[in-house]
């Protein structure tokens, strides 16, 4: 290890005309042994006065302790980092100076040479731009924004973390122009091209629209604006723009138009079943005028035996008329909550069916099976038993002439369907879309006003669940399946319930 | 109007609206046959010959079809669009009489060629007044080209 040079012999000159603020001290004393012009011009002390000085007197009174360690630790140390410290102008202001000390003999004696450049002014913008970076970067978070900035020349794309968040990706993730375009959704991608390269040709900012596919397959839909840097020739060099999630507007779009198209279709669902109505009320009205005009005549004529049968006729449409009526005024208010859902029990749902229908069944001689363990459902109790007696009560109904009418009542876990079937005169396919509408009835002659399958599906259907019919066509029975909400508690199914665990 | 008796197919299948519809005809001064079928199925059936309806003599091809629209097993339109797609039955005037005052169901039948759309009114007399008015109209005035087979 060489002695340090000695300060005299080589560097009086370059001290006295450096521009950077240095001097020399004294490591025992603390006290400043020269000082040169550039440290006198940032301090505002004069030389003299400098010399008066130690070291101490240039910091805030906190940072001496500081001062004293570290001038303890690098006495004997050669050329070294001193850091940055705070020192106070002589008037009042604090500069910050970044320091490097030098051992070297000062008058014979061991001194340090120090060099302070002011970084003040570097700190202060490095300041700014590290608090501008993280307001960008957290508005750019709270907005669910990222950025990309894209060098044409070199093809390099530059992802910040909250972009590859977007896109699903780990922070700081390699990213190049294939990449992006491989995670656009593959129907969006010619568009979202399209516009990038409208912007590069074009030179302006443009805003275009896509979806993401995440690698964990999650779908986004993302908003794009970017724009075109260029060089001092107006060459385009680089595409600097944002993405921001808007999936959730979509969202709320797509949802809007749905709930349009619902209304819409209620509403149309509504205009038939009015004029339904007001078509199926004229019915027996007409026949009630028609013959109303013939009684008269008969009357007149003496034709007794006409008159009994016409006034029989308009006795049956009047009664027709109210049946109709009771009819509609149950199926308005199955729309409404009767009695609010719980869970409950279809085995007993079924049962309490075949005890409303004990006349009808026995009359007809009819078996009917409720399968064991059925699983338990969430529904209005007195709405689930209408439905079964509506489905029991018609299959009773539709028997023909079956010698050993049966009725069985069951669940199929494969598709999660309640049933109702039997082996009674069935119905064709081509009626089966048909069999549920209002009042639609495909055998004429039978009693009723073709409201009950109508009211089991809206029944069905305020539930939540489907309603659909099977049957291999006449003479080989019906089949009605329907869906309802499974009890809220699992295994509510009754005893031994096989199939409540199997419920979707 | 010739001697020729008319043939007047009333596919109804509300018996006591058929049996007003008919007394209201049988009070016509020239009195059309009737032919009266209940659903739809009997109706193509009956205009396409098949059985039970193969005998000509006794299944005539009619001169004017009246045509409920709710109807079991095929719907009226769709005996419409039957009759209006064969090239032998279409020129026979259909008219359709029903209660329904549906807008949908007027534009479907006229969109199925349909000759006529009527509801039917709730008064007696104007029933007796627009079955004159059909007969009058469709068995008298109205000429239907002699393509379509008749009965001589």
């Amino acid at each position: 290890m060489t002695a340090p040079s000695a300060f005299e012999t080589r560097l009086p000159e370059l001290f006295d005309t450096h521009p950077v603020p240095m001097w020399v001290y004294d490591p025992v004393t603390l006290r400043y042994l020269a000082v040169n012009p550039a440290m006198v011009a940032a301090h505002g002390y004069s030389e003299a006065e400098f010399l008066g000085m130690t070291l101490a007197d240039l910091l805030p009174p906190e940072d001496v302790p500081r001062l004293h360690a570290h001038v303890t630790q690098t006495r004997e140390k050669p050329l070294c980092q001193a850091g940055r410290w705070r020192h106070r102008t002589k008037h009042g202001a604090v500069i910050l100076v970044e320091a490097t000390s030098h051992p070297l003999t000062y008058a014979g004696r061991p001194a340090r040479l120090v060099m302070a450049l002011d970084v003040t002014e570097r700190v202060r913008v490095e300041h700014e731009l590290r608090v501008h970076e993280e307001r960008v970067r957290l508005a750019s978070r709270f907005a669910g924004m990222g950025v990309w900035d894209w060098d044409l020349a070199t093809g390099r794309m530059a992802w910040d973390d909250a972009l590859c968040e977007l896109y699903g990706l780990p922070p700081g993730f390699p990213i190049t122009y294939r990449e992006w375009a491989d995670a656009v959704h593959p129907d969006d991608l010619p568009a979202a091209e399209a516009a990038v390269r409208g912007v590069i040709a074009g030179g302006h900012a443009g805003a275009y629209e896509f979806r993401v596919r995440r690698p964990d397959g999650a779908v986004r839909h993302l908003r794009s604006a970017c724009g075109a840097v260029t060089d001092a020739a107006g060459h385009v060099v680089r595409v600097v723009g944002i993405n921001i999630d808007v999936t959730d507007q979509h969202r709320a779009a797509e949802e809007r138009e749905r709930l349009i198209h619902k209304l819409e279709d209620q509403n149309a669902e509504l205009e038939r079943f009015v004029y339904t109505v007001s078509h199926d009320l004229k019915s027996p009205l007409i026949t009630v005028k028609g013959f109303l005009g013939h009684l008269g005549k008969s009357a007149r004529a003496g034709n007794w035996e006409r008159f009994d049968a016409d006034l029989a006729r308009v006795g049956k449409a009047a009664e027709k008329m109210r049946l109709l009526l009771d009819d509609l005024l149950q199926l308005s208010r199955v729309g409404r909550v009767a009695n609010p859902p719980r869970d409950v029990s279809v085995a007993e749902a079924a049962a309490d069916a075949v005890q409303l229908l004990a006349g009808p069944v026995a009359a007809r001689g009819v078996e009917v099976v409720i399968e064991p363990g059925l699983p338990a459902v969430h529904a209005d109790p007195v709405r689930l038993t209408e439905v079964l007696v509506n489905l029991i009560g018609n299959a009773v109904k539709f028997m023909g002439d079956q010698p050993r009418p049966r009725v069985e009542v069951g669940f199929r876990p494969a598709d999660g369907a309640f049933f109702v079937a039997d082996n009674g005169i069935g119905i064709d396919p081509a009626y089966h879309a048909r069999v549920f509408a209002l009042f639609e009835r495909l055998d004429p002659a039978a009693e009723g006003t073709g409201i009950g399958l109508a009211i089991v599906k809206r029944i069905v259907e305020v539930h939540g669940g489907r309603i659909w019919v099977e049957s291999a066509g006449r003479g080989v029975g019906t089949t009605f399946c329907f869906t309802l909400p499974p009890a809220a508690r699992r295994g509510e199914s009754l005893a031994g319930g096989g199939g409540g665990s199997d419920f979707p | 109007m010739d001697a020729t008796e008319h043939v007047l197919l009333l596919v109804e299948d509300n018996p006591d609206h058929a049996e007003l519809v008919l007394r209201c005809l049988e009070a016509q001064p020239a009195r059309p046959r009737v032919v009266h079928l209940t659903d739809g199925e009997a109706t193509l059936a009956y205009l396409t010959h098949r059985p039970p309806f193969a005998d000509a003599e006794s299944a005539p091809t009619p001169d004017l079809v009246l045509l409920d629209l709710r109807l079991p097993k095929v719907d009226g339109l769709d005996v419409l669009r039957a009759v209006k797609a064969a090239p032998g039955l279409r020129a026979i005037p259909v008219v359709v009489l029903t209660s329904s005052a549906a807008p949908s169901d007027v534009t479907g039948a006229y969109a199925a060629h349909a000759n006529s759309y009527l509801v039917k009114p709730l008064d007696h007399d104007r029933l007796e007044r627009m079955l004159g008015d059909v007969g009058r109209y469709w068995l008298g005035w109205n000429r239907s080209p002699d393509a379509v087979p008749s009965t001589a």
